[in-house]
């Protein structure tokens, strides 16, 4: 489905209300932290709680989409976010926890704004941590929808604990469309591998990263595979067609994409979703969010 | 004090361990250390408070988990070695005193008074509350400080004038130009439509072929507001350092009465999970002296065993023994269960030294300084390397260090991979040294049938195998495999200890192998071969 400015609001209030979700990117300076500024107004309107912080500092110069310095994130009144207590110091935040997590620049701790202020993510720097922090953000003060940025490669060995979505973020120009396509129709196929069914499967699991030369080890015999999540395959799409084919695969832990975010550059609507039904994407799409036409 | 790491391990104390777990960071902590005590007045001390504690949790159910629920809500405390605290720290402490507060509000005057649990720090947390009740936040409340509250109103309606500033731009451009930039930084839209955008409303820069980037132009006002918001935003930051500087010279007037109240947090969590194995587990208290005494065990349960036994679906049988001496020697048949004695006791004498009370109706022992294990279980670092014999022979020159004070050993089948004769010597010179010294009590486990005793150590023997039951149901039964034989061998053997006043040797080996399945062809050489050294 594609999705328009005119409907988004409300798509976006139903499908991230009470989850995690990873704003993701195809590269480093995709755009992860526009889009996150793009849905905080939208997610402040339902009046639901929610948090959001970041994986680790984010390591972004400049933003791809407005090829300007790192964009700012501007808290403002009721806002709760998990950040370092520097971060958060002299900002106004009024302190609800603070977890044993120290990065290189401080604590890590949840504050709730009591006024507008400018904030810097820098969120816990390992995957245990930030399982631990999300297991203390929903049980103890019952938020349960919590916004993420962070890059994708960072975000393994996370689905197991908090059930996460993610949001796939991308910049697309006339220069890195088929590869980007080629990275989009592979998580697609990865979107669709079915969740192990313990009861019907006989299968073998597979334990760490699922690699050319781990796959090369694994019995012929051997033809269905469990794999904790999609973020455990390291195969190029051909690679991982030919899995497919041969053997049935299932994820222990479902870590779907929710939609896709593509910033168009050079290259028109239209185009796009040709180069989309070329590769049977089926995922839904969020076309340039930032677009406005003058009335 | 000498309690080995390889104690630890034959008593396999981690499995009973496990199951001690306390709530708060601190108690944890204590769990890590794995206190061993070594005076009975400090373990008494200890067993009381349990019972006292036991006594509460079964009269105030209600607030039991009340005062769990407040010690999950306490968190590690950061460092007080700093010269200022920073509001995480402030705020760390402020959670932790006010759940203390109200832990202590919730326990029985008895239990308060043991534990010394009297809340004496309200004054400073109320210092650390002031114009934010909660117990669970934070922040530096213009109460502080006057000026503080004067430069947050002025921050707080600069940032209206300021966001007036920023909605009547907004609206003044989207009547404009159509645009609306609410909620946006910036927008994308075609170049073609960008040309009317005037240079000092809208700023533009190219973002592909066919769009431009737009930002709006906020009048010189916004800008002056701004600057005003920022200089007000450094005079804040001063005035919370002030404050921070203040509430630190505060704090740390009291930093005793808070490490005081750490402990007593410690102590608390420590007690309340000890007493709730007590009631899970059902555990009793144990009776430990100073003076020398023969131990005595009623119904005493090696936990770790029991539960695989019931796991495996084998009958667990606890351990009944009232011991007439210090110096016990412990015959038996093999799989009869000396071992397993040697860890009952080793486990039950372990976890009354670390403060618990334990599965047994009666446990009756003295306290020791040192509890030594010998046998080629050992796995030390230092005697890597050495032969069955030398690692026993290494063991033993270190528990020969420590015959002058109160010490338990336990020694399962000592020299068992050396020539009898020789191996039989030393084992009785062994047990008549420990039998000289009051300080010892010994249980040593043995095959050896000729023994010369000098008689001042018992001989017990583990009851064994009803041969005539168990070769009965052998017989009846077909196909059995090494498990069903087990089970059955378990079945038919009794693991009770009994005095072994004739002092009988004990020759089933062959017979016991014959049970599990050995060959038959080899097990009827071997009783050929006994039958001609016999006669």
């Amino acid at each position: 489905m594609i999705l328009n400015n005119e409907h988004i609001r409300p798509y976006l209030l139903q499908n991230l209300q009470d989850k995690t979700t990873f704003i993701a990117g195809n590269a480093k300076n995709a755009g992860k932290t526009t889009f996150l500024n793009f849905l905080l107004p939208i997610l402040r309107v339902s009046g639901n709680p929610f948090v959001y912080t970041s994986i680790g500092v984010d390591g972004e110069d400049f933003d791809r989409i407005t090829s300007q310095r790192k964009p700012q994130i501007v808290a403002v009144e009721g806002d709760f976010v998990v950040s370092t207590s520097k971060s958060l110091q002299n900002k106004g935040f009024q302190l609800l926890e603070a977890f044993p997590f120290h990065t290189t620049a401080g604590q890590i701790v949840m504050g709730k704004a009591t006024r507008q202020t400018p904030v810097e993510l820098i969120g816990p720097e390992d995957n245990d941590s930030l399982a631990s922090i999300l297991e203390v953000i929903k049980t103890k003060h019952q938020i349960n929808t919590v916004l993420i940025d962070g890059a994708i490669n960072r975000i393994t060995q996370l689905a197991s604990a908090v059930n996460p979505v993610y949001v796939f973020v991308a910049t697309v120009d006339s220069r890195n469309v088929n590869e980007l396509m080629q990275e989009l129709k592979r998580l697609t196929v990865l979107n669709e591998i079915p969740v192990w069914d313990k009861l019907t499967t006989n299968a073998e699991e597979i334990q760490g990263a699922l690699t050319e030369s781990r796959l090369r080890e694994i019995p012929v015999s051997c033809n269905s595979l469990v794999i904790s999540d999609f973020t455990k395959i390291f195969l190029p799409l051909r690679s991982l067609l030919n899995l497919l084919q041969t053997r049935k695969i299932s994820f222990r832990n479902r870590f779907p994409m929710l939609f896709c975010v593509l910033n168009l550059k050079d290259i028109s609507q239209q185009q796009c979703k040709d180069h989309l039904n070329k590769i049977g994407f089926s995922i839904d799409v969020l076309f340039n969010p930032y677009q406005q036409i003058p009335s | 004090m000498i309690v080995t790491e390889e104690l630890f391990q034959f008593t396999r104390f981690g499995e009973f361990y496990e199951n001690f777990r306390p709530l708060t960071v601190f108690g944890k902590r204590f769990k890590n250390r794995r206190v061993v005590y070594d005076r009975a007045a400090d373990l008494q001390e200890v067993y009381d408070l349990i019972a006292k504690t036991f006594d509460f949790i079964a009269e105030y159910p209600e607030k039991t988990n009340q005062i769990e629920f407040f010690l999950k809500r306490i968190s590690p405390l950061n460092t007080f070695e700093k010269e200022t605290f920073d509001t995480t720290d402030l705020f760390l402490l402020k959670r932790f005193l006010g759940n203390y507060k109200s832990i202590s509000t919730l326990l029985s005057p008895e239990l308060k008074k043991i534990l010394g649990a009297g809340f004496e720090l309200d004054e400073l947390l109320s210092l650390l509350s002031k114009g934010e009740n909660e117990i669970d936040t934070f922040y530096i409340s213009g109460d502080y400080n006057p000026r503080l509250m004067e430069i947050r109103s002025k921050i707080e309606a600069v940032d209206k004038e300021i966001q007036a500033i920023r909605s009547e731009t907004f609206s003044f451009l989207q009547d404009k130009y159509g645009l609306n930039f609410t909620n946006l930084d910036f927008l994308v839209v075609p170049e073609m439509t960008a040309f009317r955008f005037e240079p000092n409303l809208i700023y533009k820069e190219p973002f592909d072929n066919s769009s431009v980037l737009v930002k709006p132009v906020m009048p010189e006002l916004f800008f002056k507001k701004s600057e005003v918001r920022e200089n007000l935003i450094i005079t804040e930051t001063e005035l919370e350092h002030e404050v921070l500087l203040f509430l630190s010279a505060e704090v740390k007037k009291q930093i005793a009465e808070i490490e005081q109240a750490i402990d007593t947090i410690q102590n608390i969590d420590v007690n309340l999970a000890k007493a709730q194995m007590v009631q899970s587990m059902e555990l009793t208290s144990p009776i430990l002296t100073e003076e020398a005494v023969q131990i005595e065990v009623t119904d005493g349960h090696f936990l770790p065993l029991e539960k695989q036994c019931a796991e495996k679906g084998l009958r667990y049988q606890p351990l009944n023994a009232t011991f007439d001496n210090q110096t016990i020697v412990i015959k038996g048949s093999n799989m009869g269960g000396k071992t397993v004695l040697l860890q009952t006791i080793g486990f039950l004498q372990l976890i009354s030294q670390t403060g618990f009370w334990v599965p047994a109706k009666r446990f009756r022992s003295r306290v020791f300084k040192h509890i030594q294990f010998i046998g080629i279980e050992h796995k030390s670092k230092e005697i890597e390397g050495l032969s069955s014999f030398g690692k026993e022979v290494f063991q033993l020159s270190t528990v020969l260090n420590t015959l002058d004070e109160p010490v338990l050993i336990l020694i399962d089948e000592f020299a068992r991979t050396t020539n009898s004769i020789e191996a039989e010597a030393l084992t009785a010179a062994l047990l008549e040294t420990f039998s000289e010294k009051n300080t010892v009590n010994a249980f040593l486990s043995t095959h050896f049938t000729h023994l010369p005793l000098s008689g001042q150590a018992s001989v017990y023997r583990m009851k064994g195998l009803d041969y005539e039951a168990f070769e009965e149901e052998y017989s009846r039964s077909e196909n059995l495999d090494i498990t069903d034989r087990i089970r059955l061998l378990n079945q038919h053997n009794d693991y009770s200890i009994v005095k072994d006043t004739a002092d009988l040797p004990c020759y089933d080996a062959l017979q016991i192998a014959e049970s599990l399945g050995l060959n038959n062809e080899l097990i009827n050489r071997a009783r050929n071969i006994l039958g001609g050294k016999n006669e």
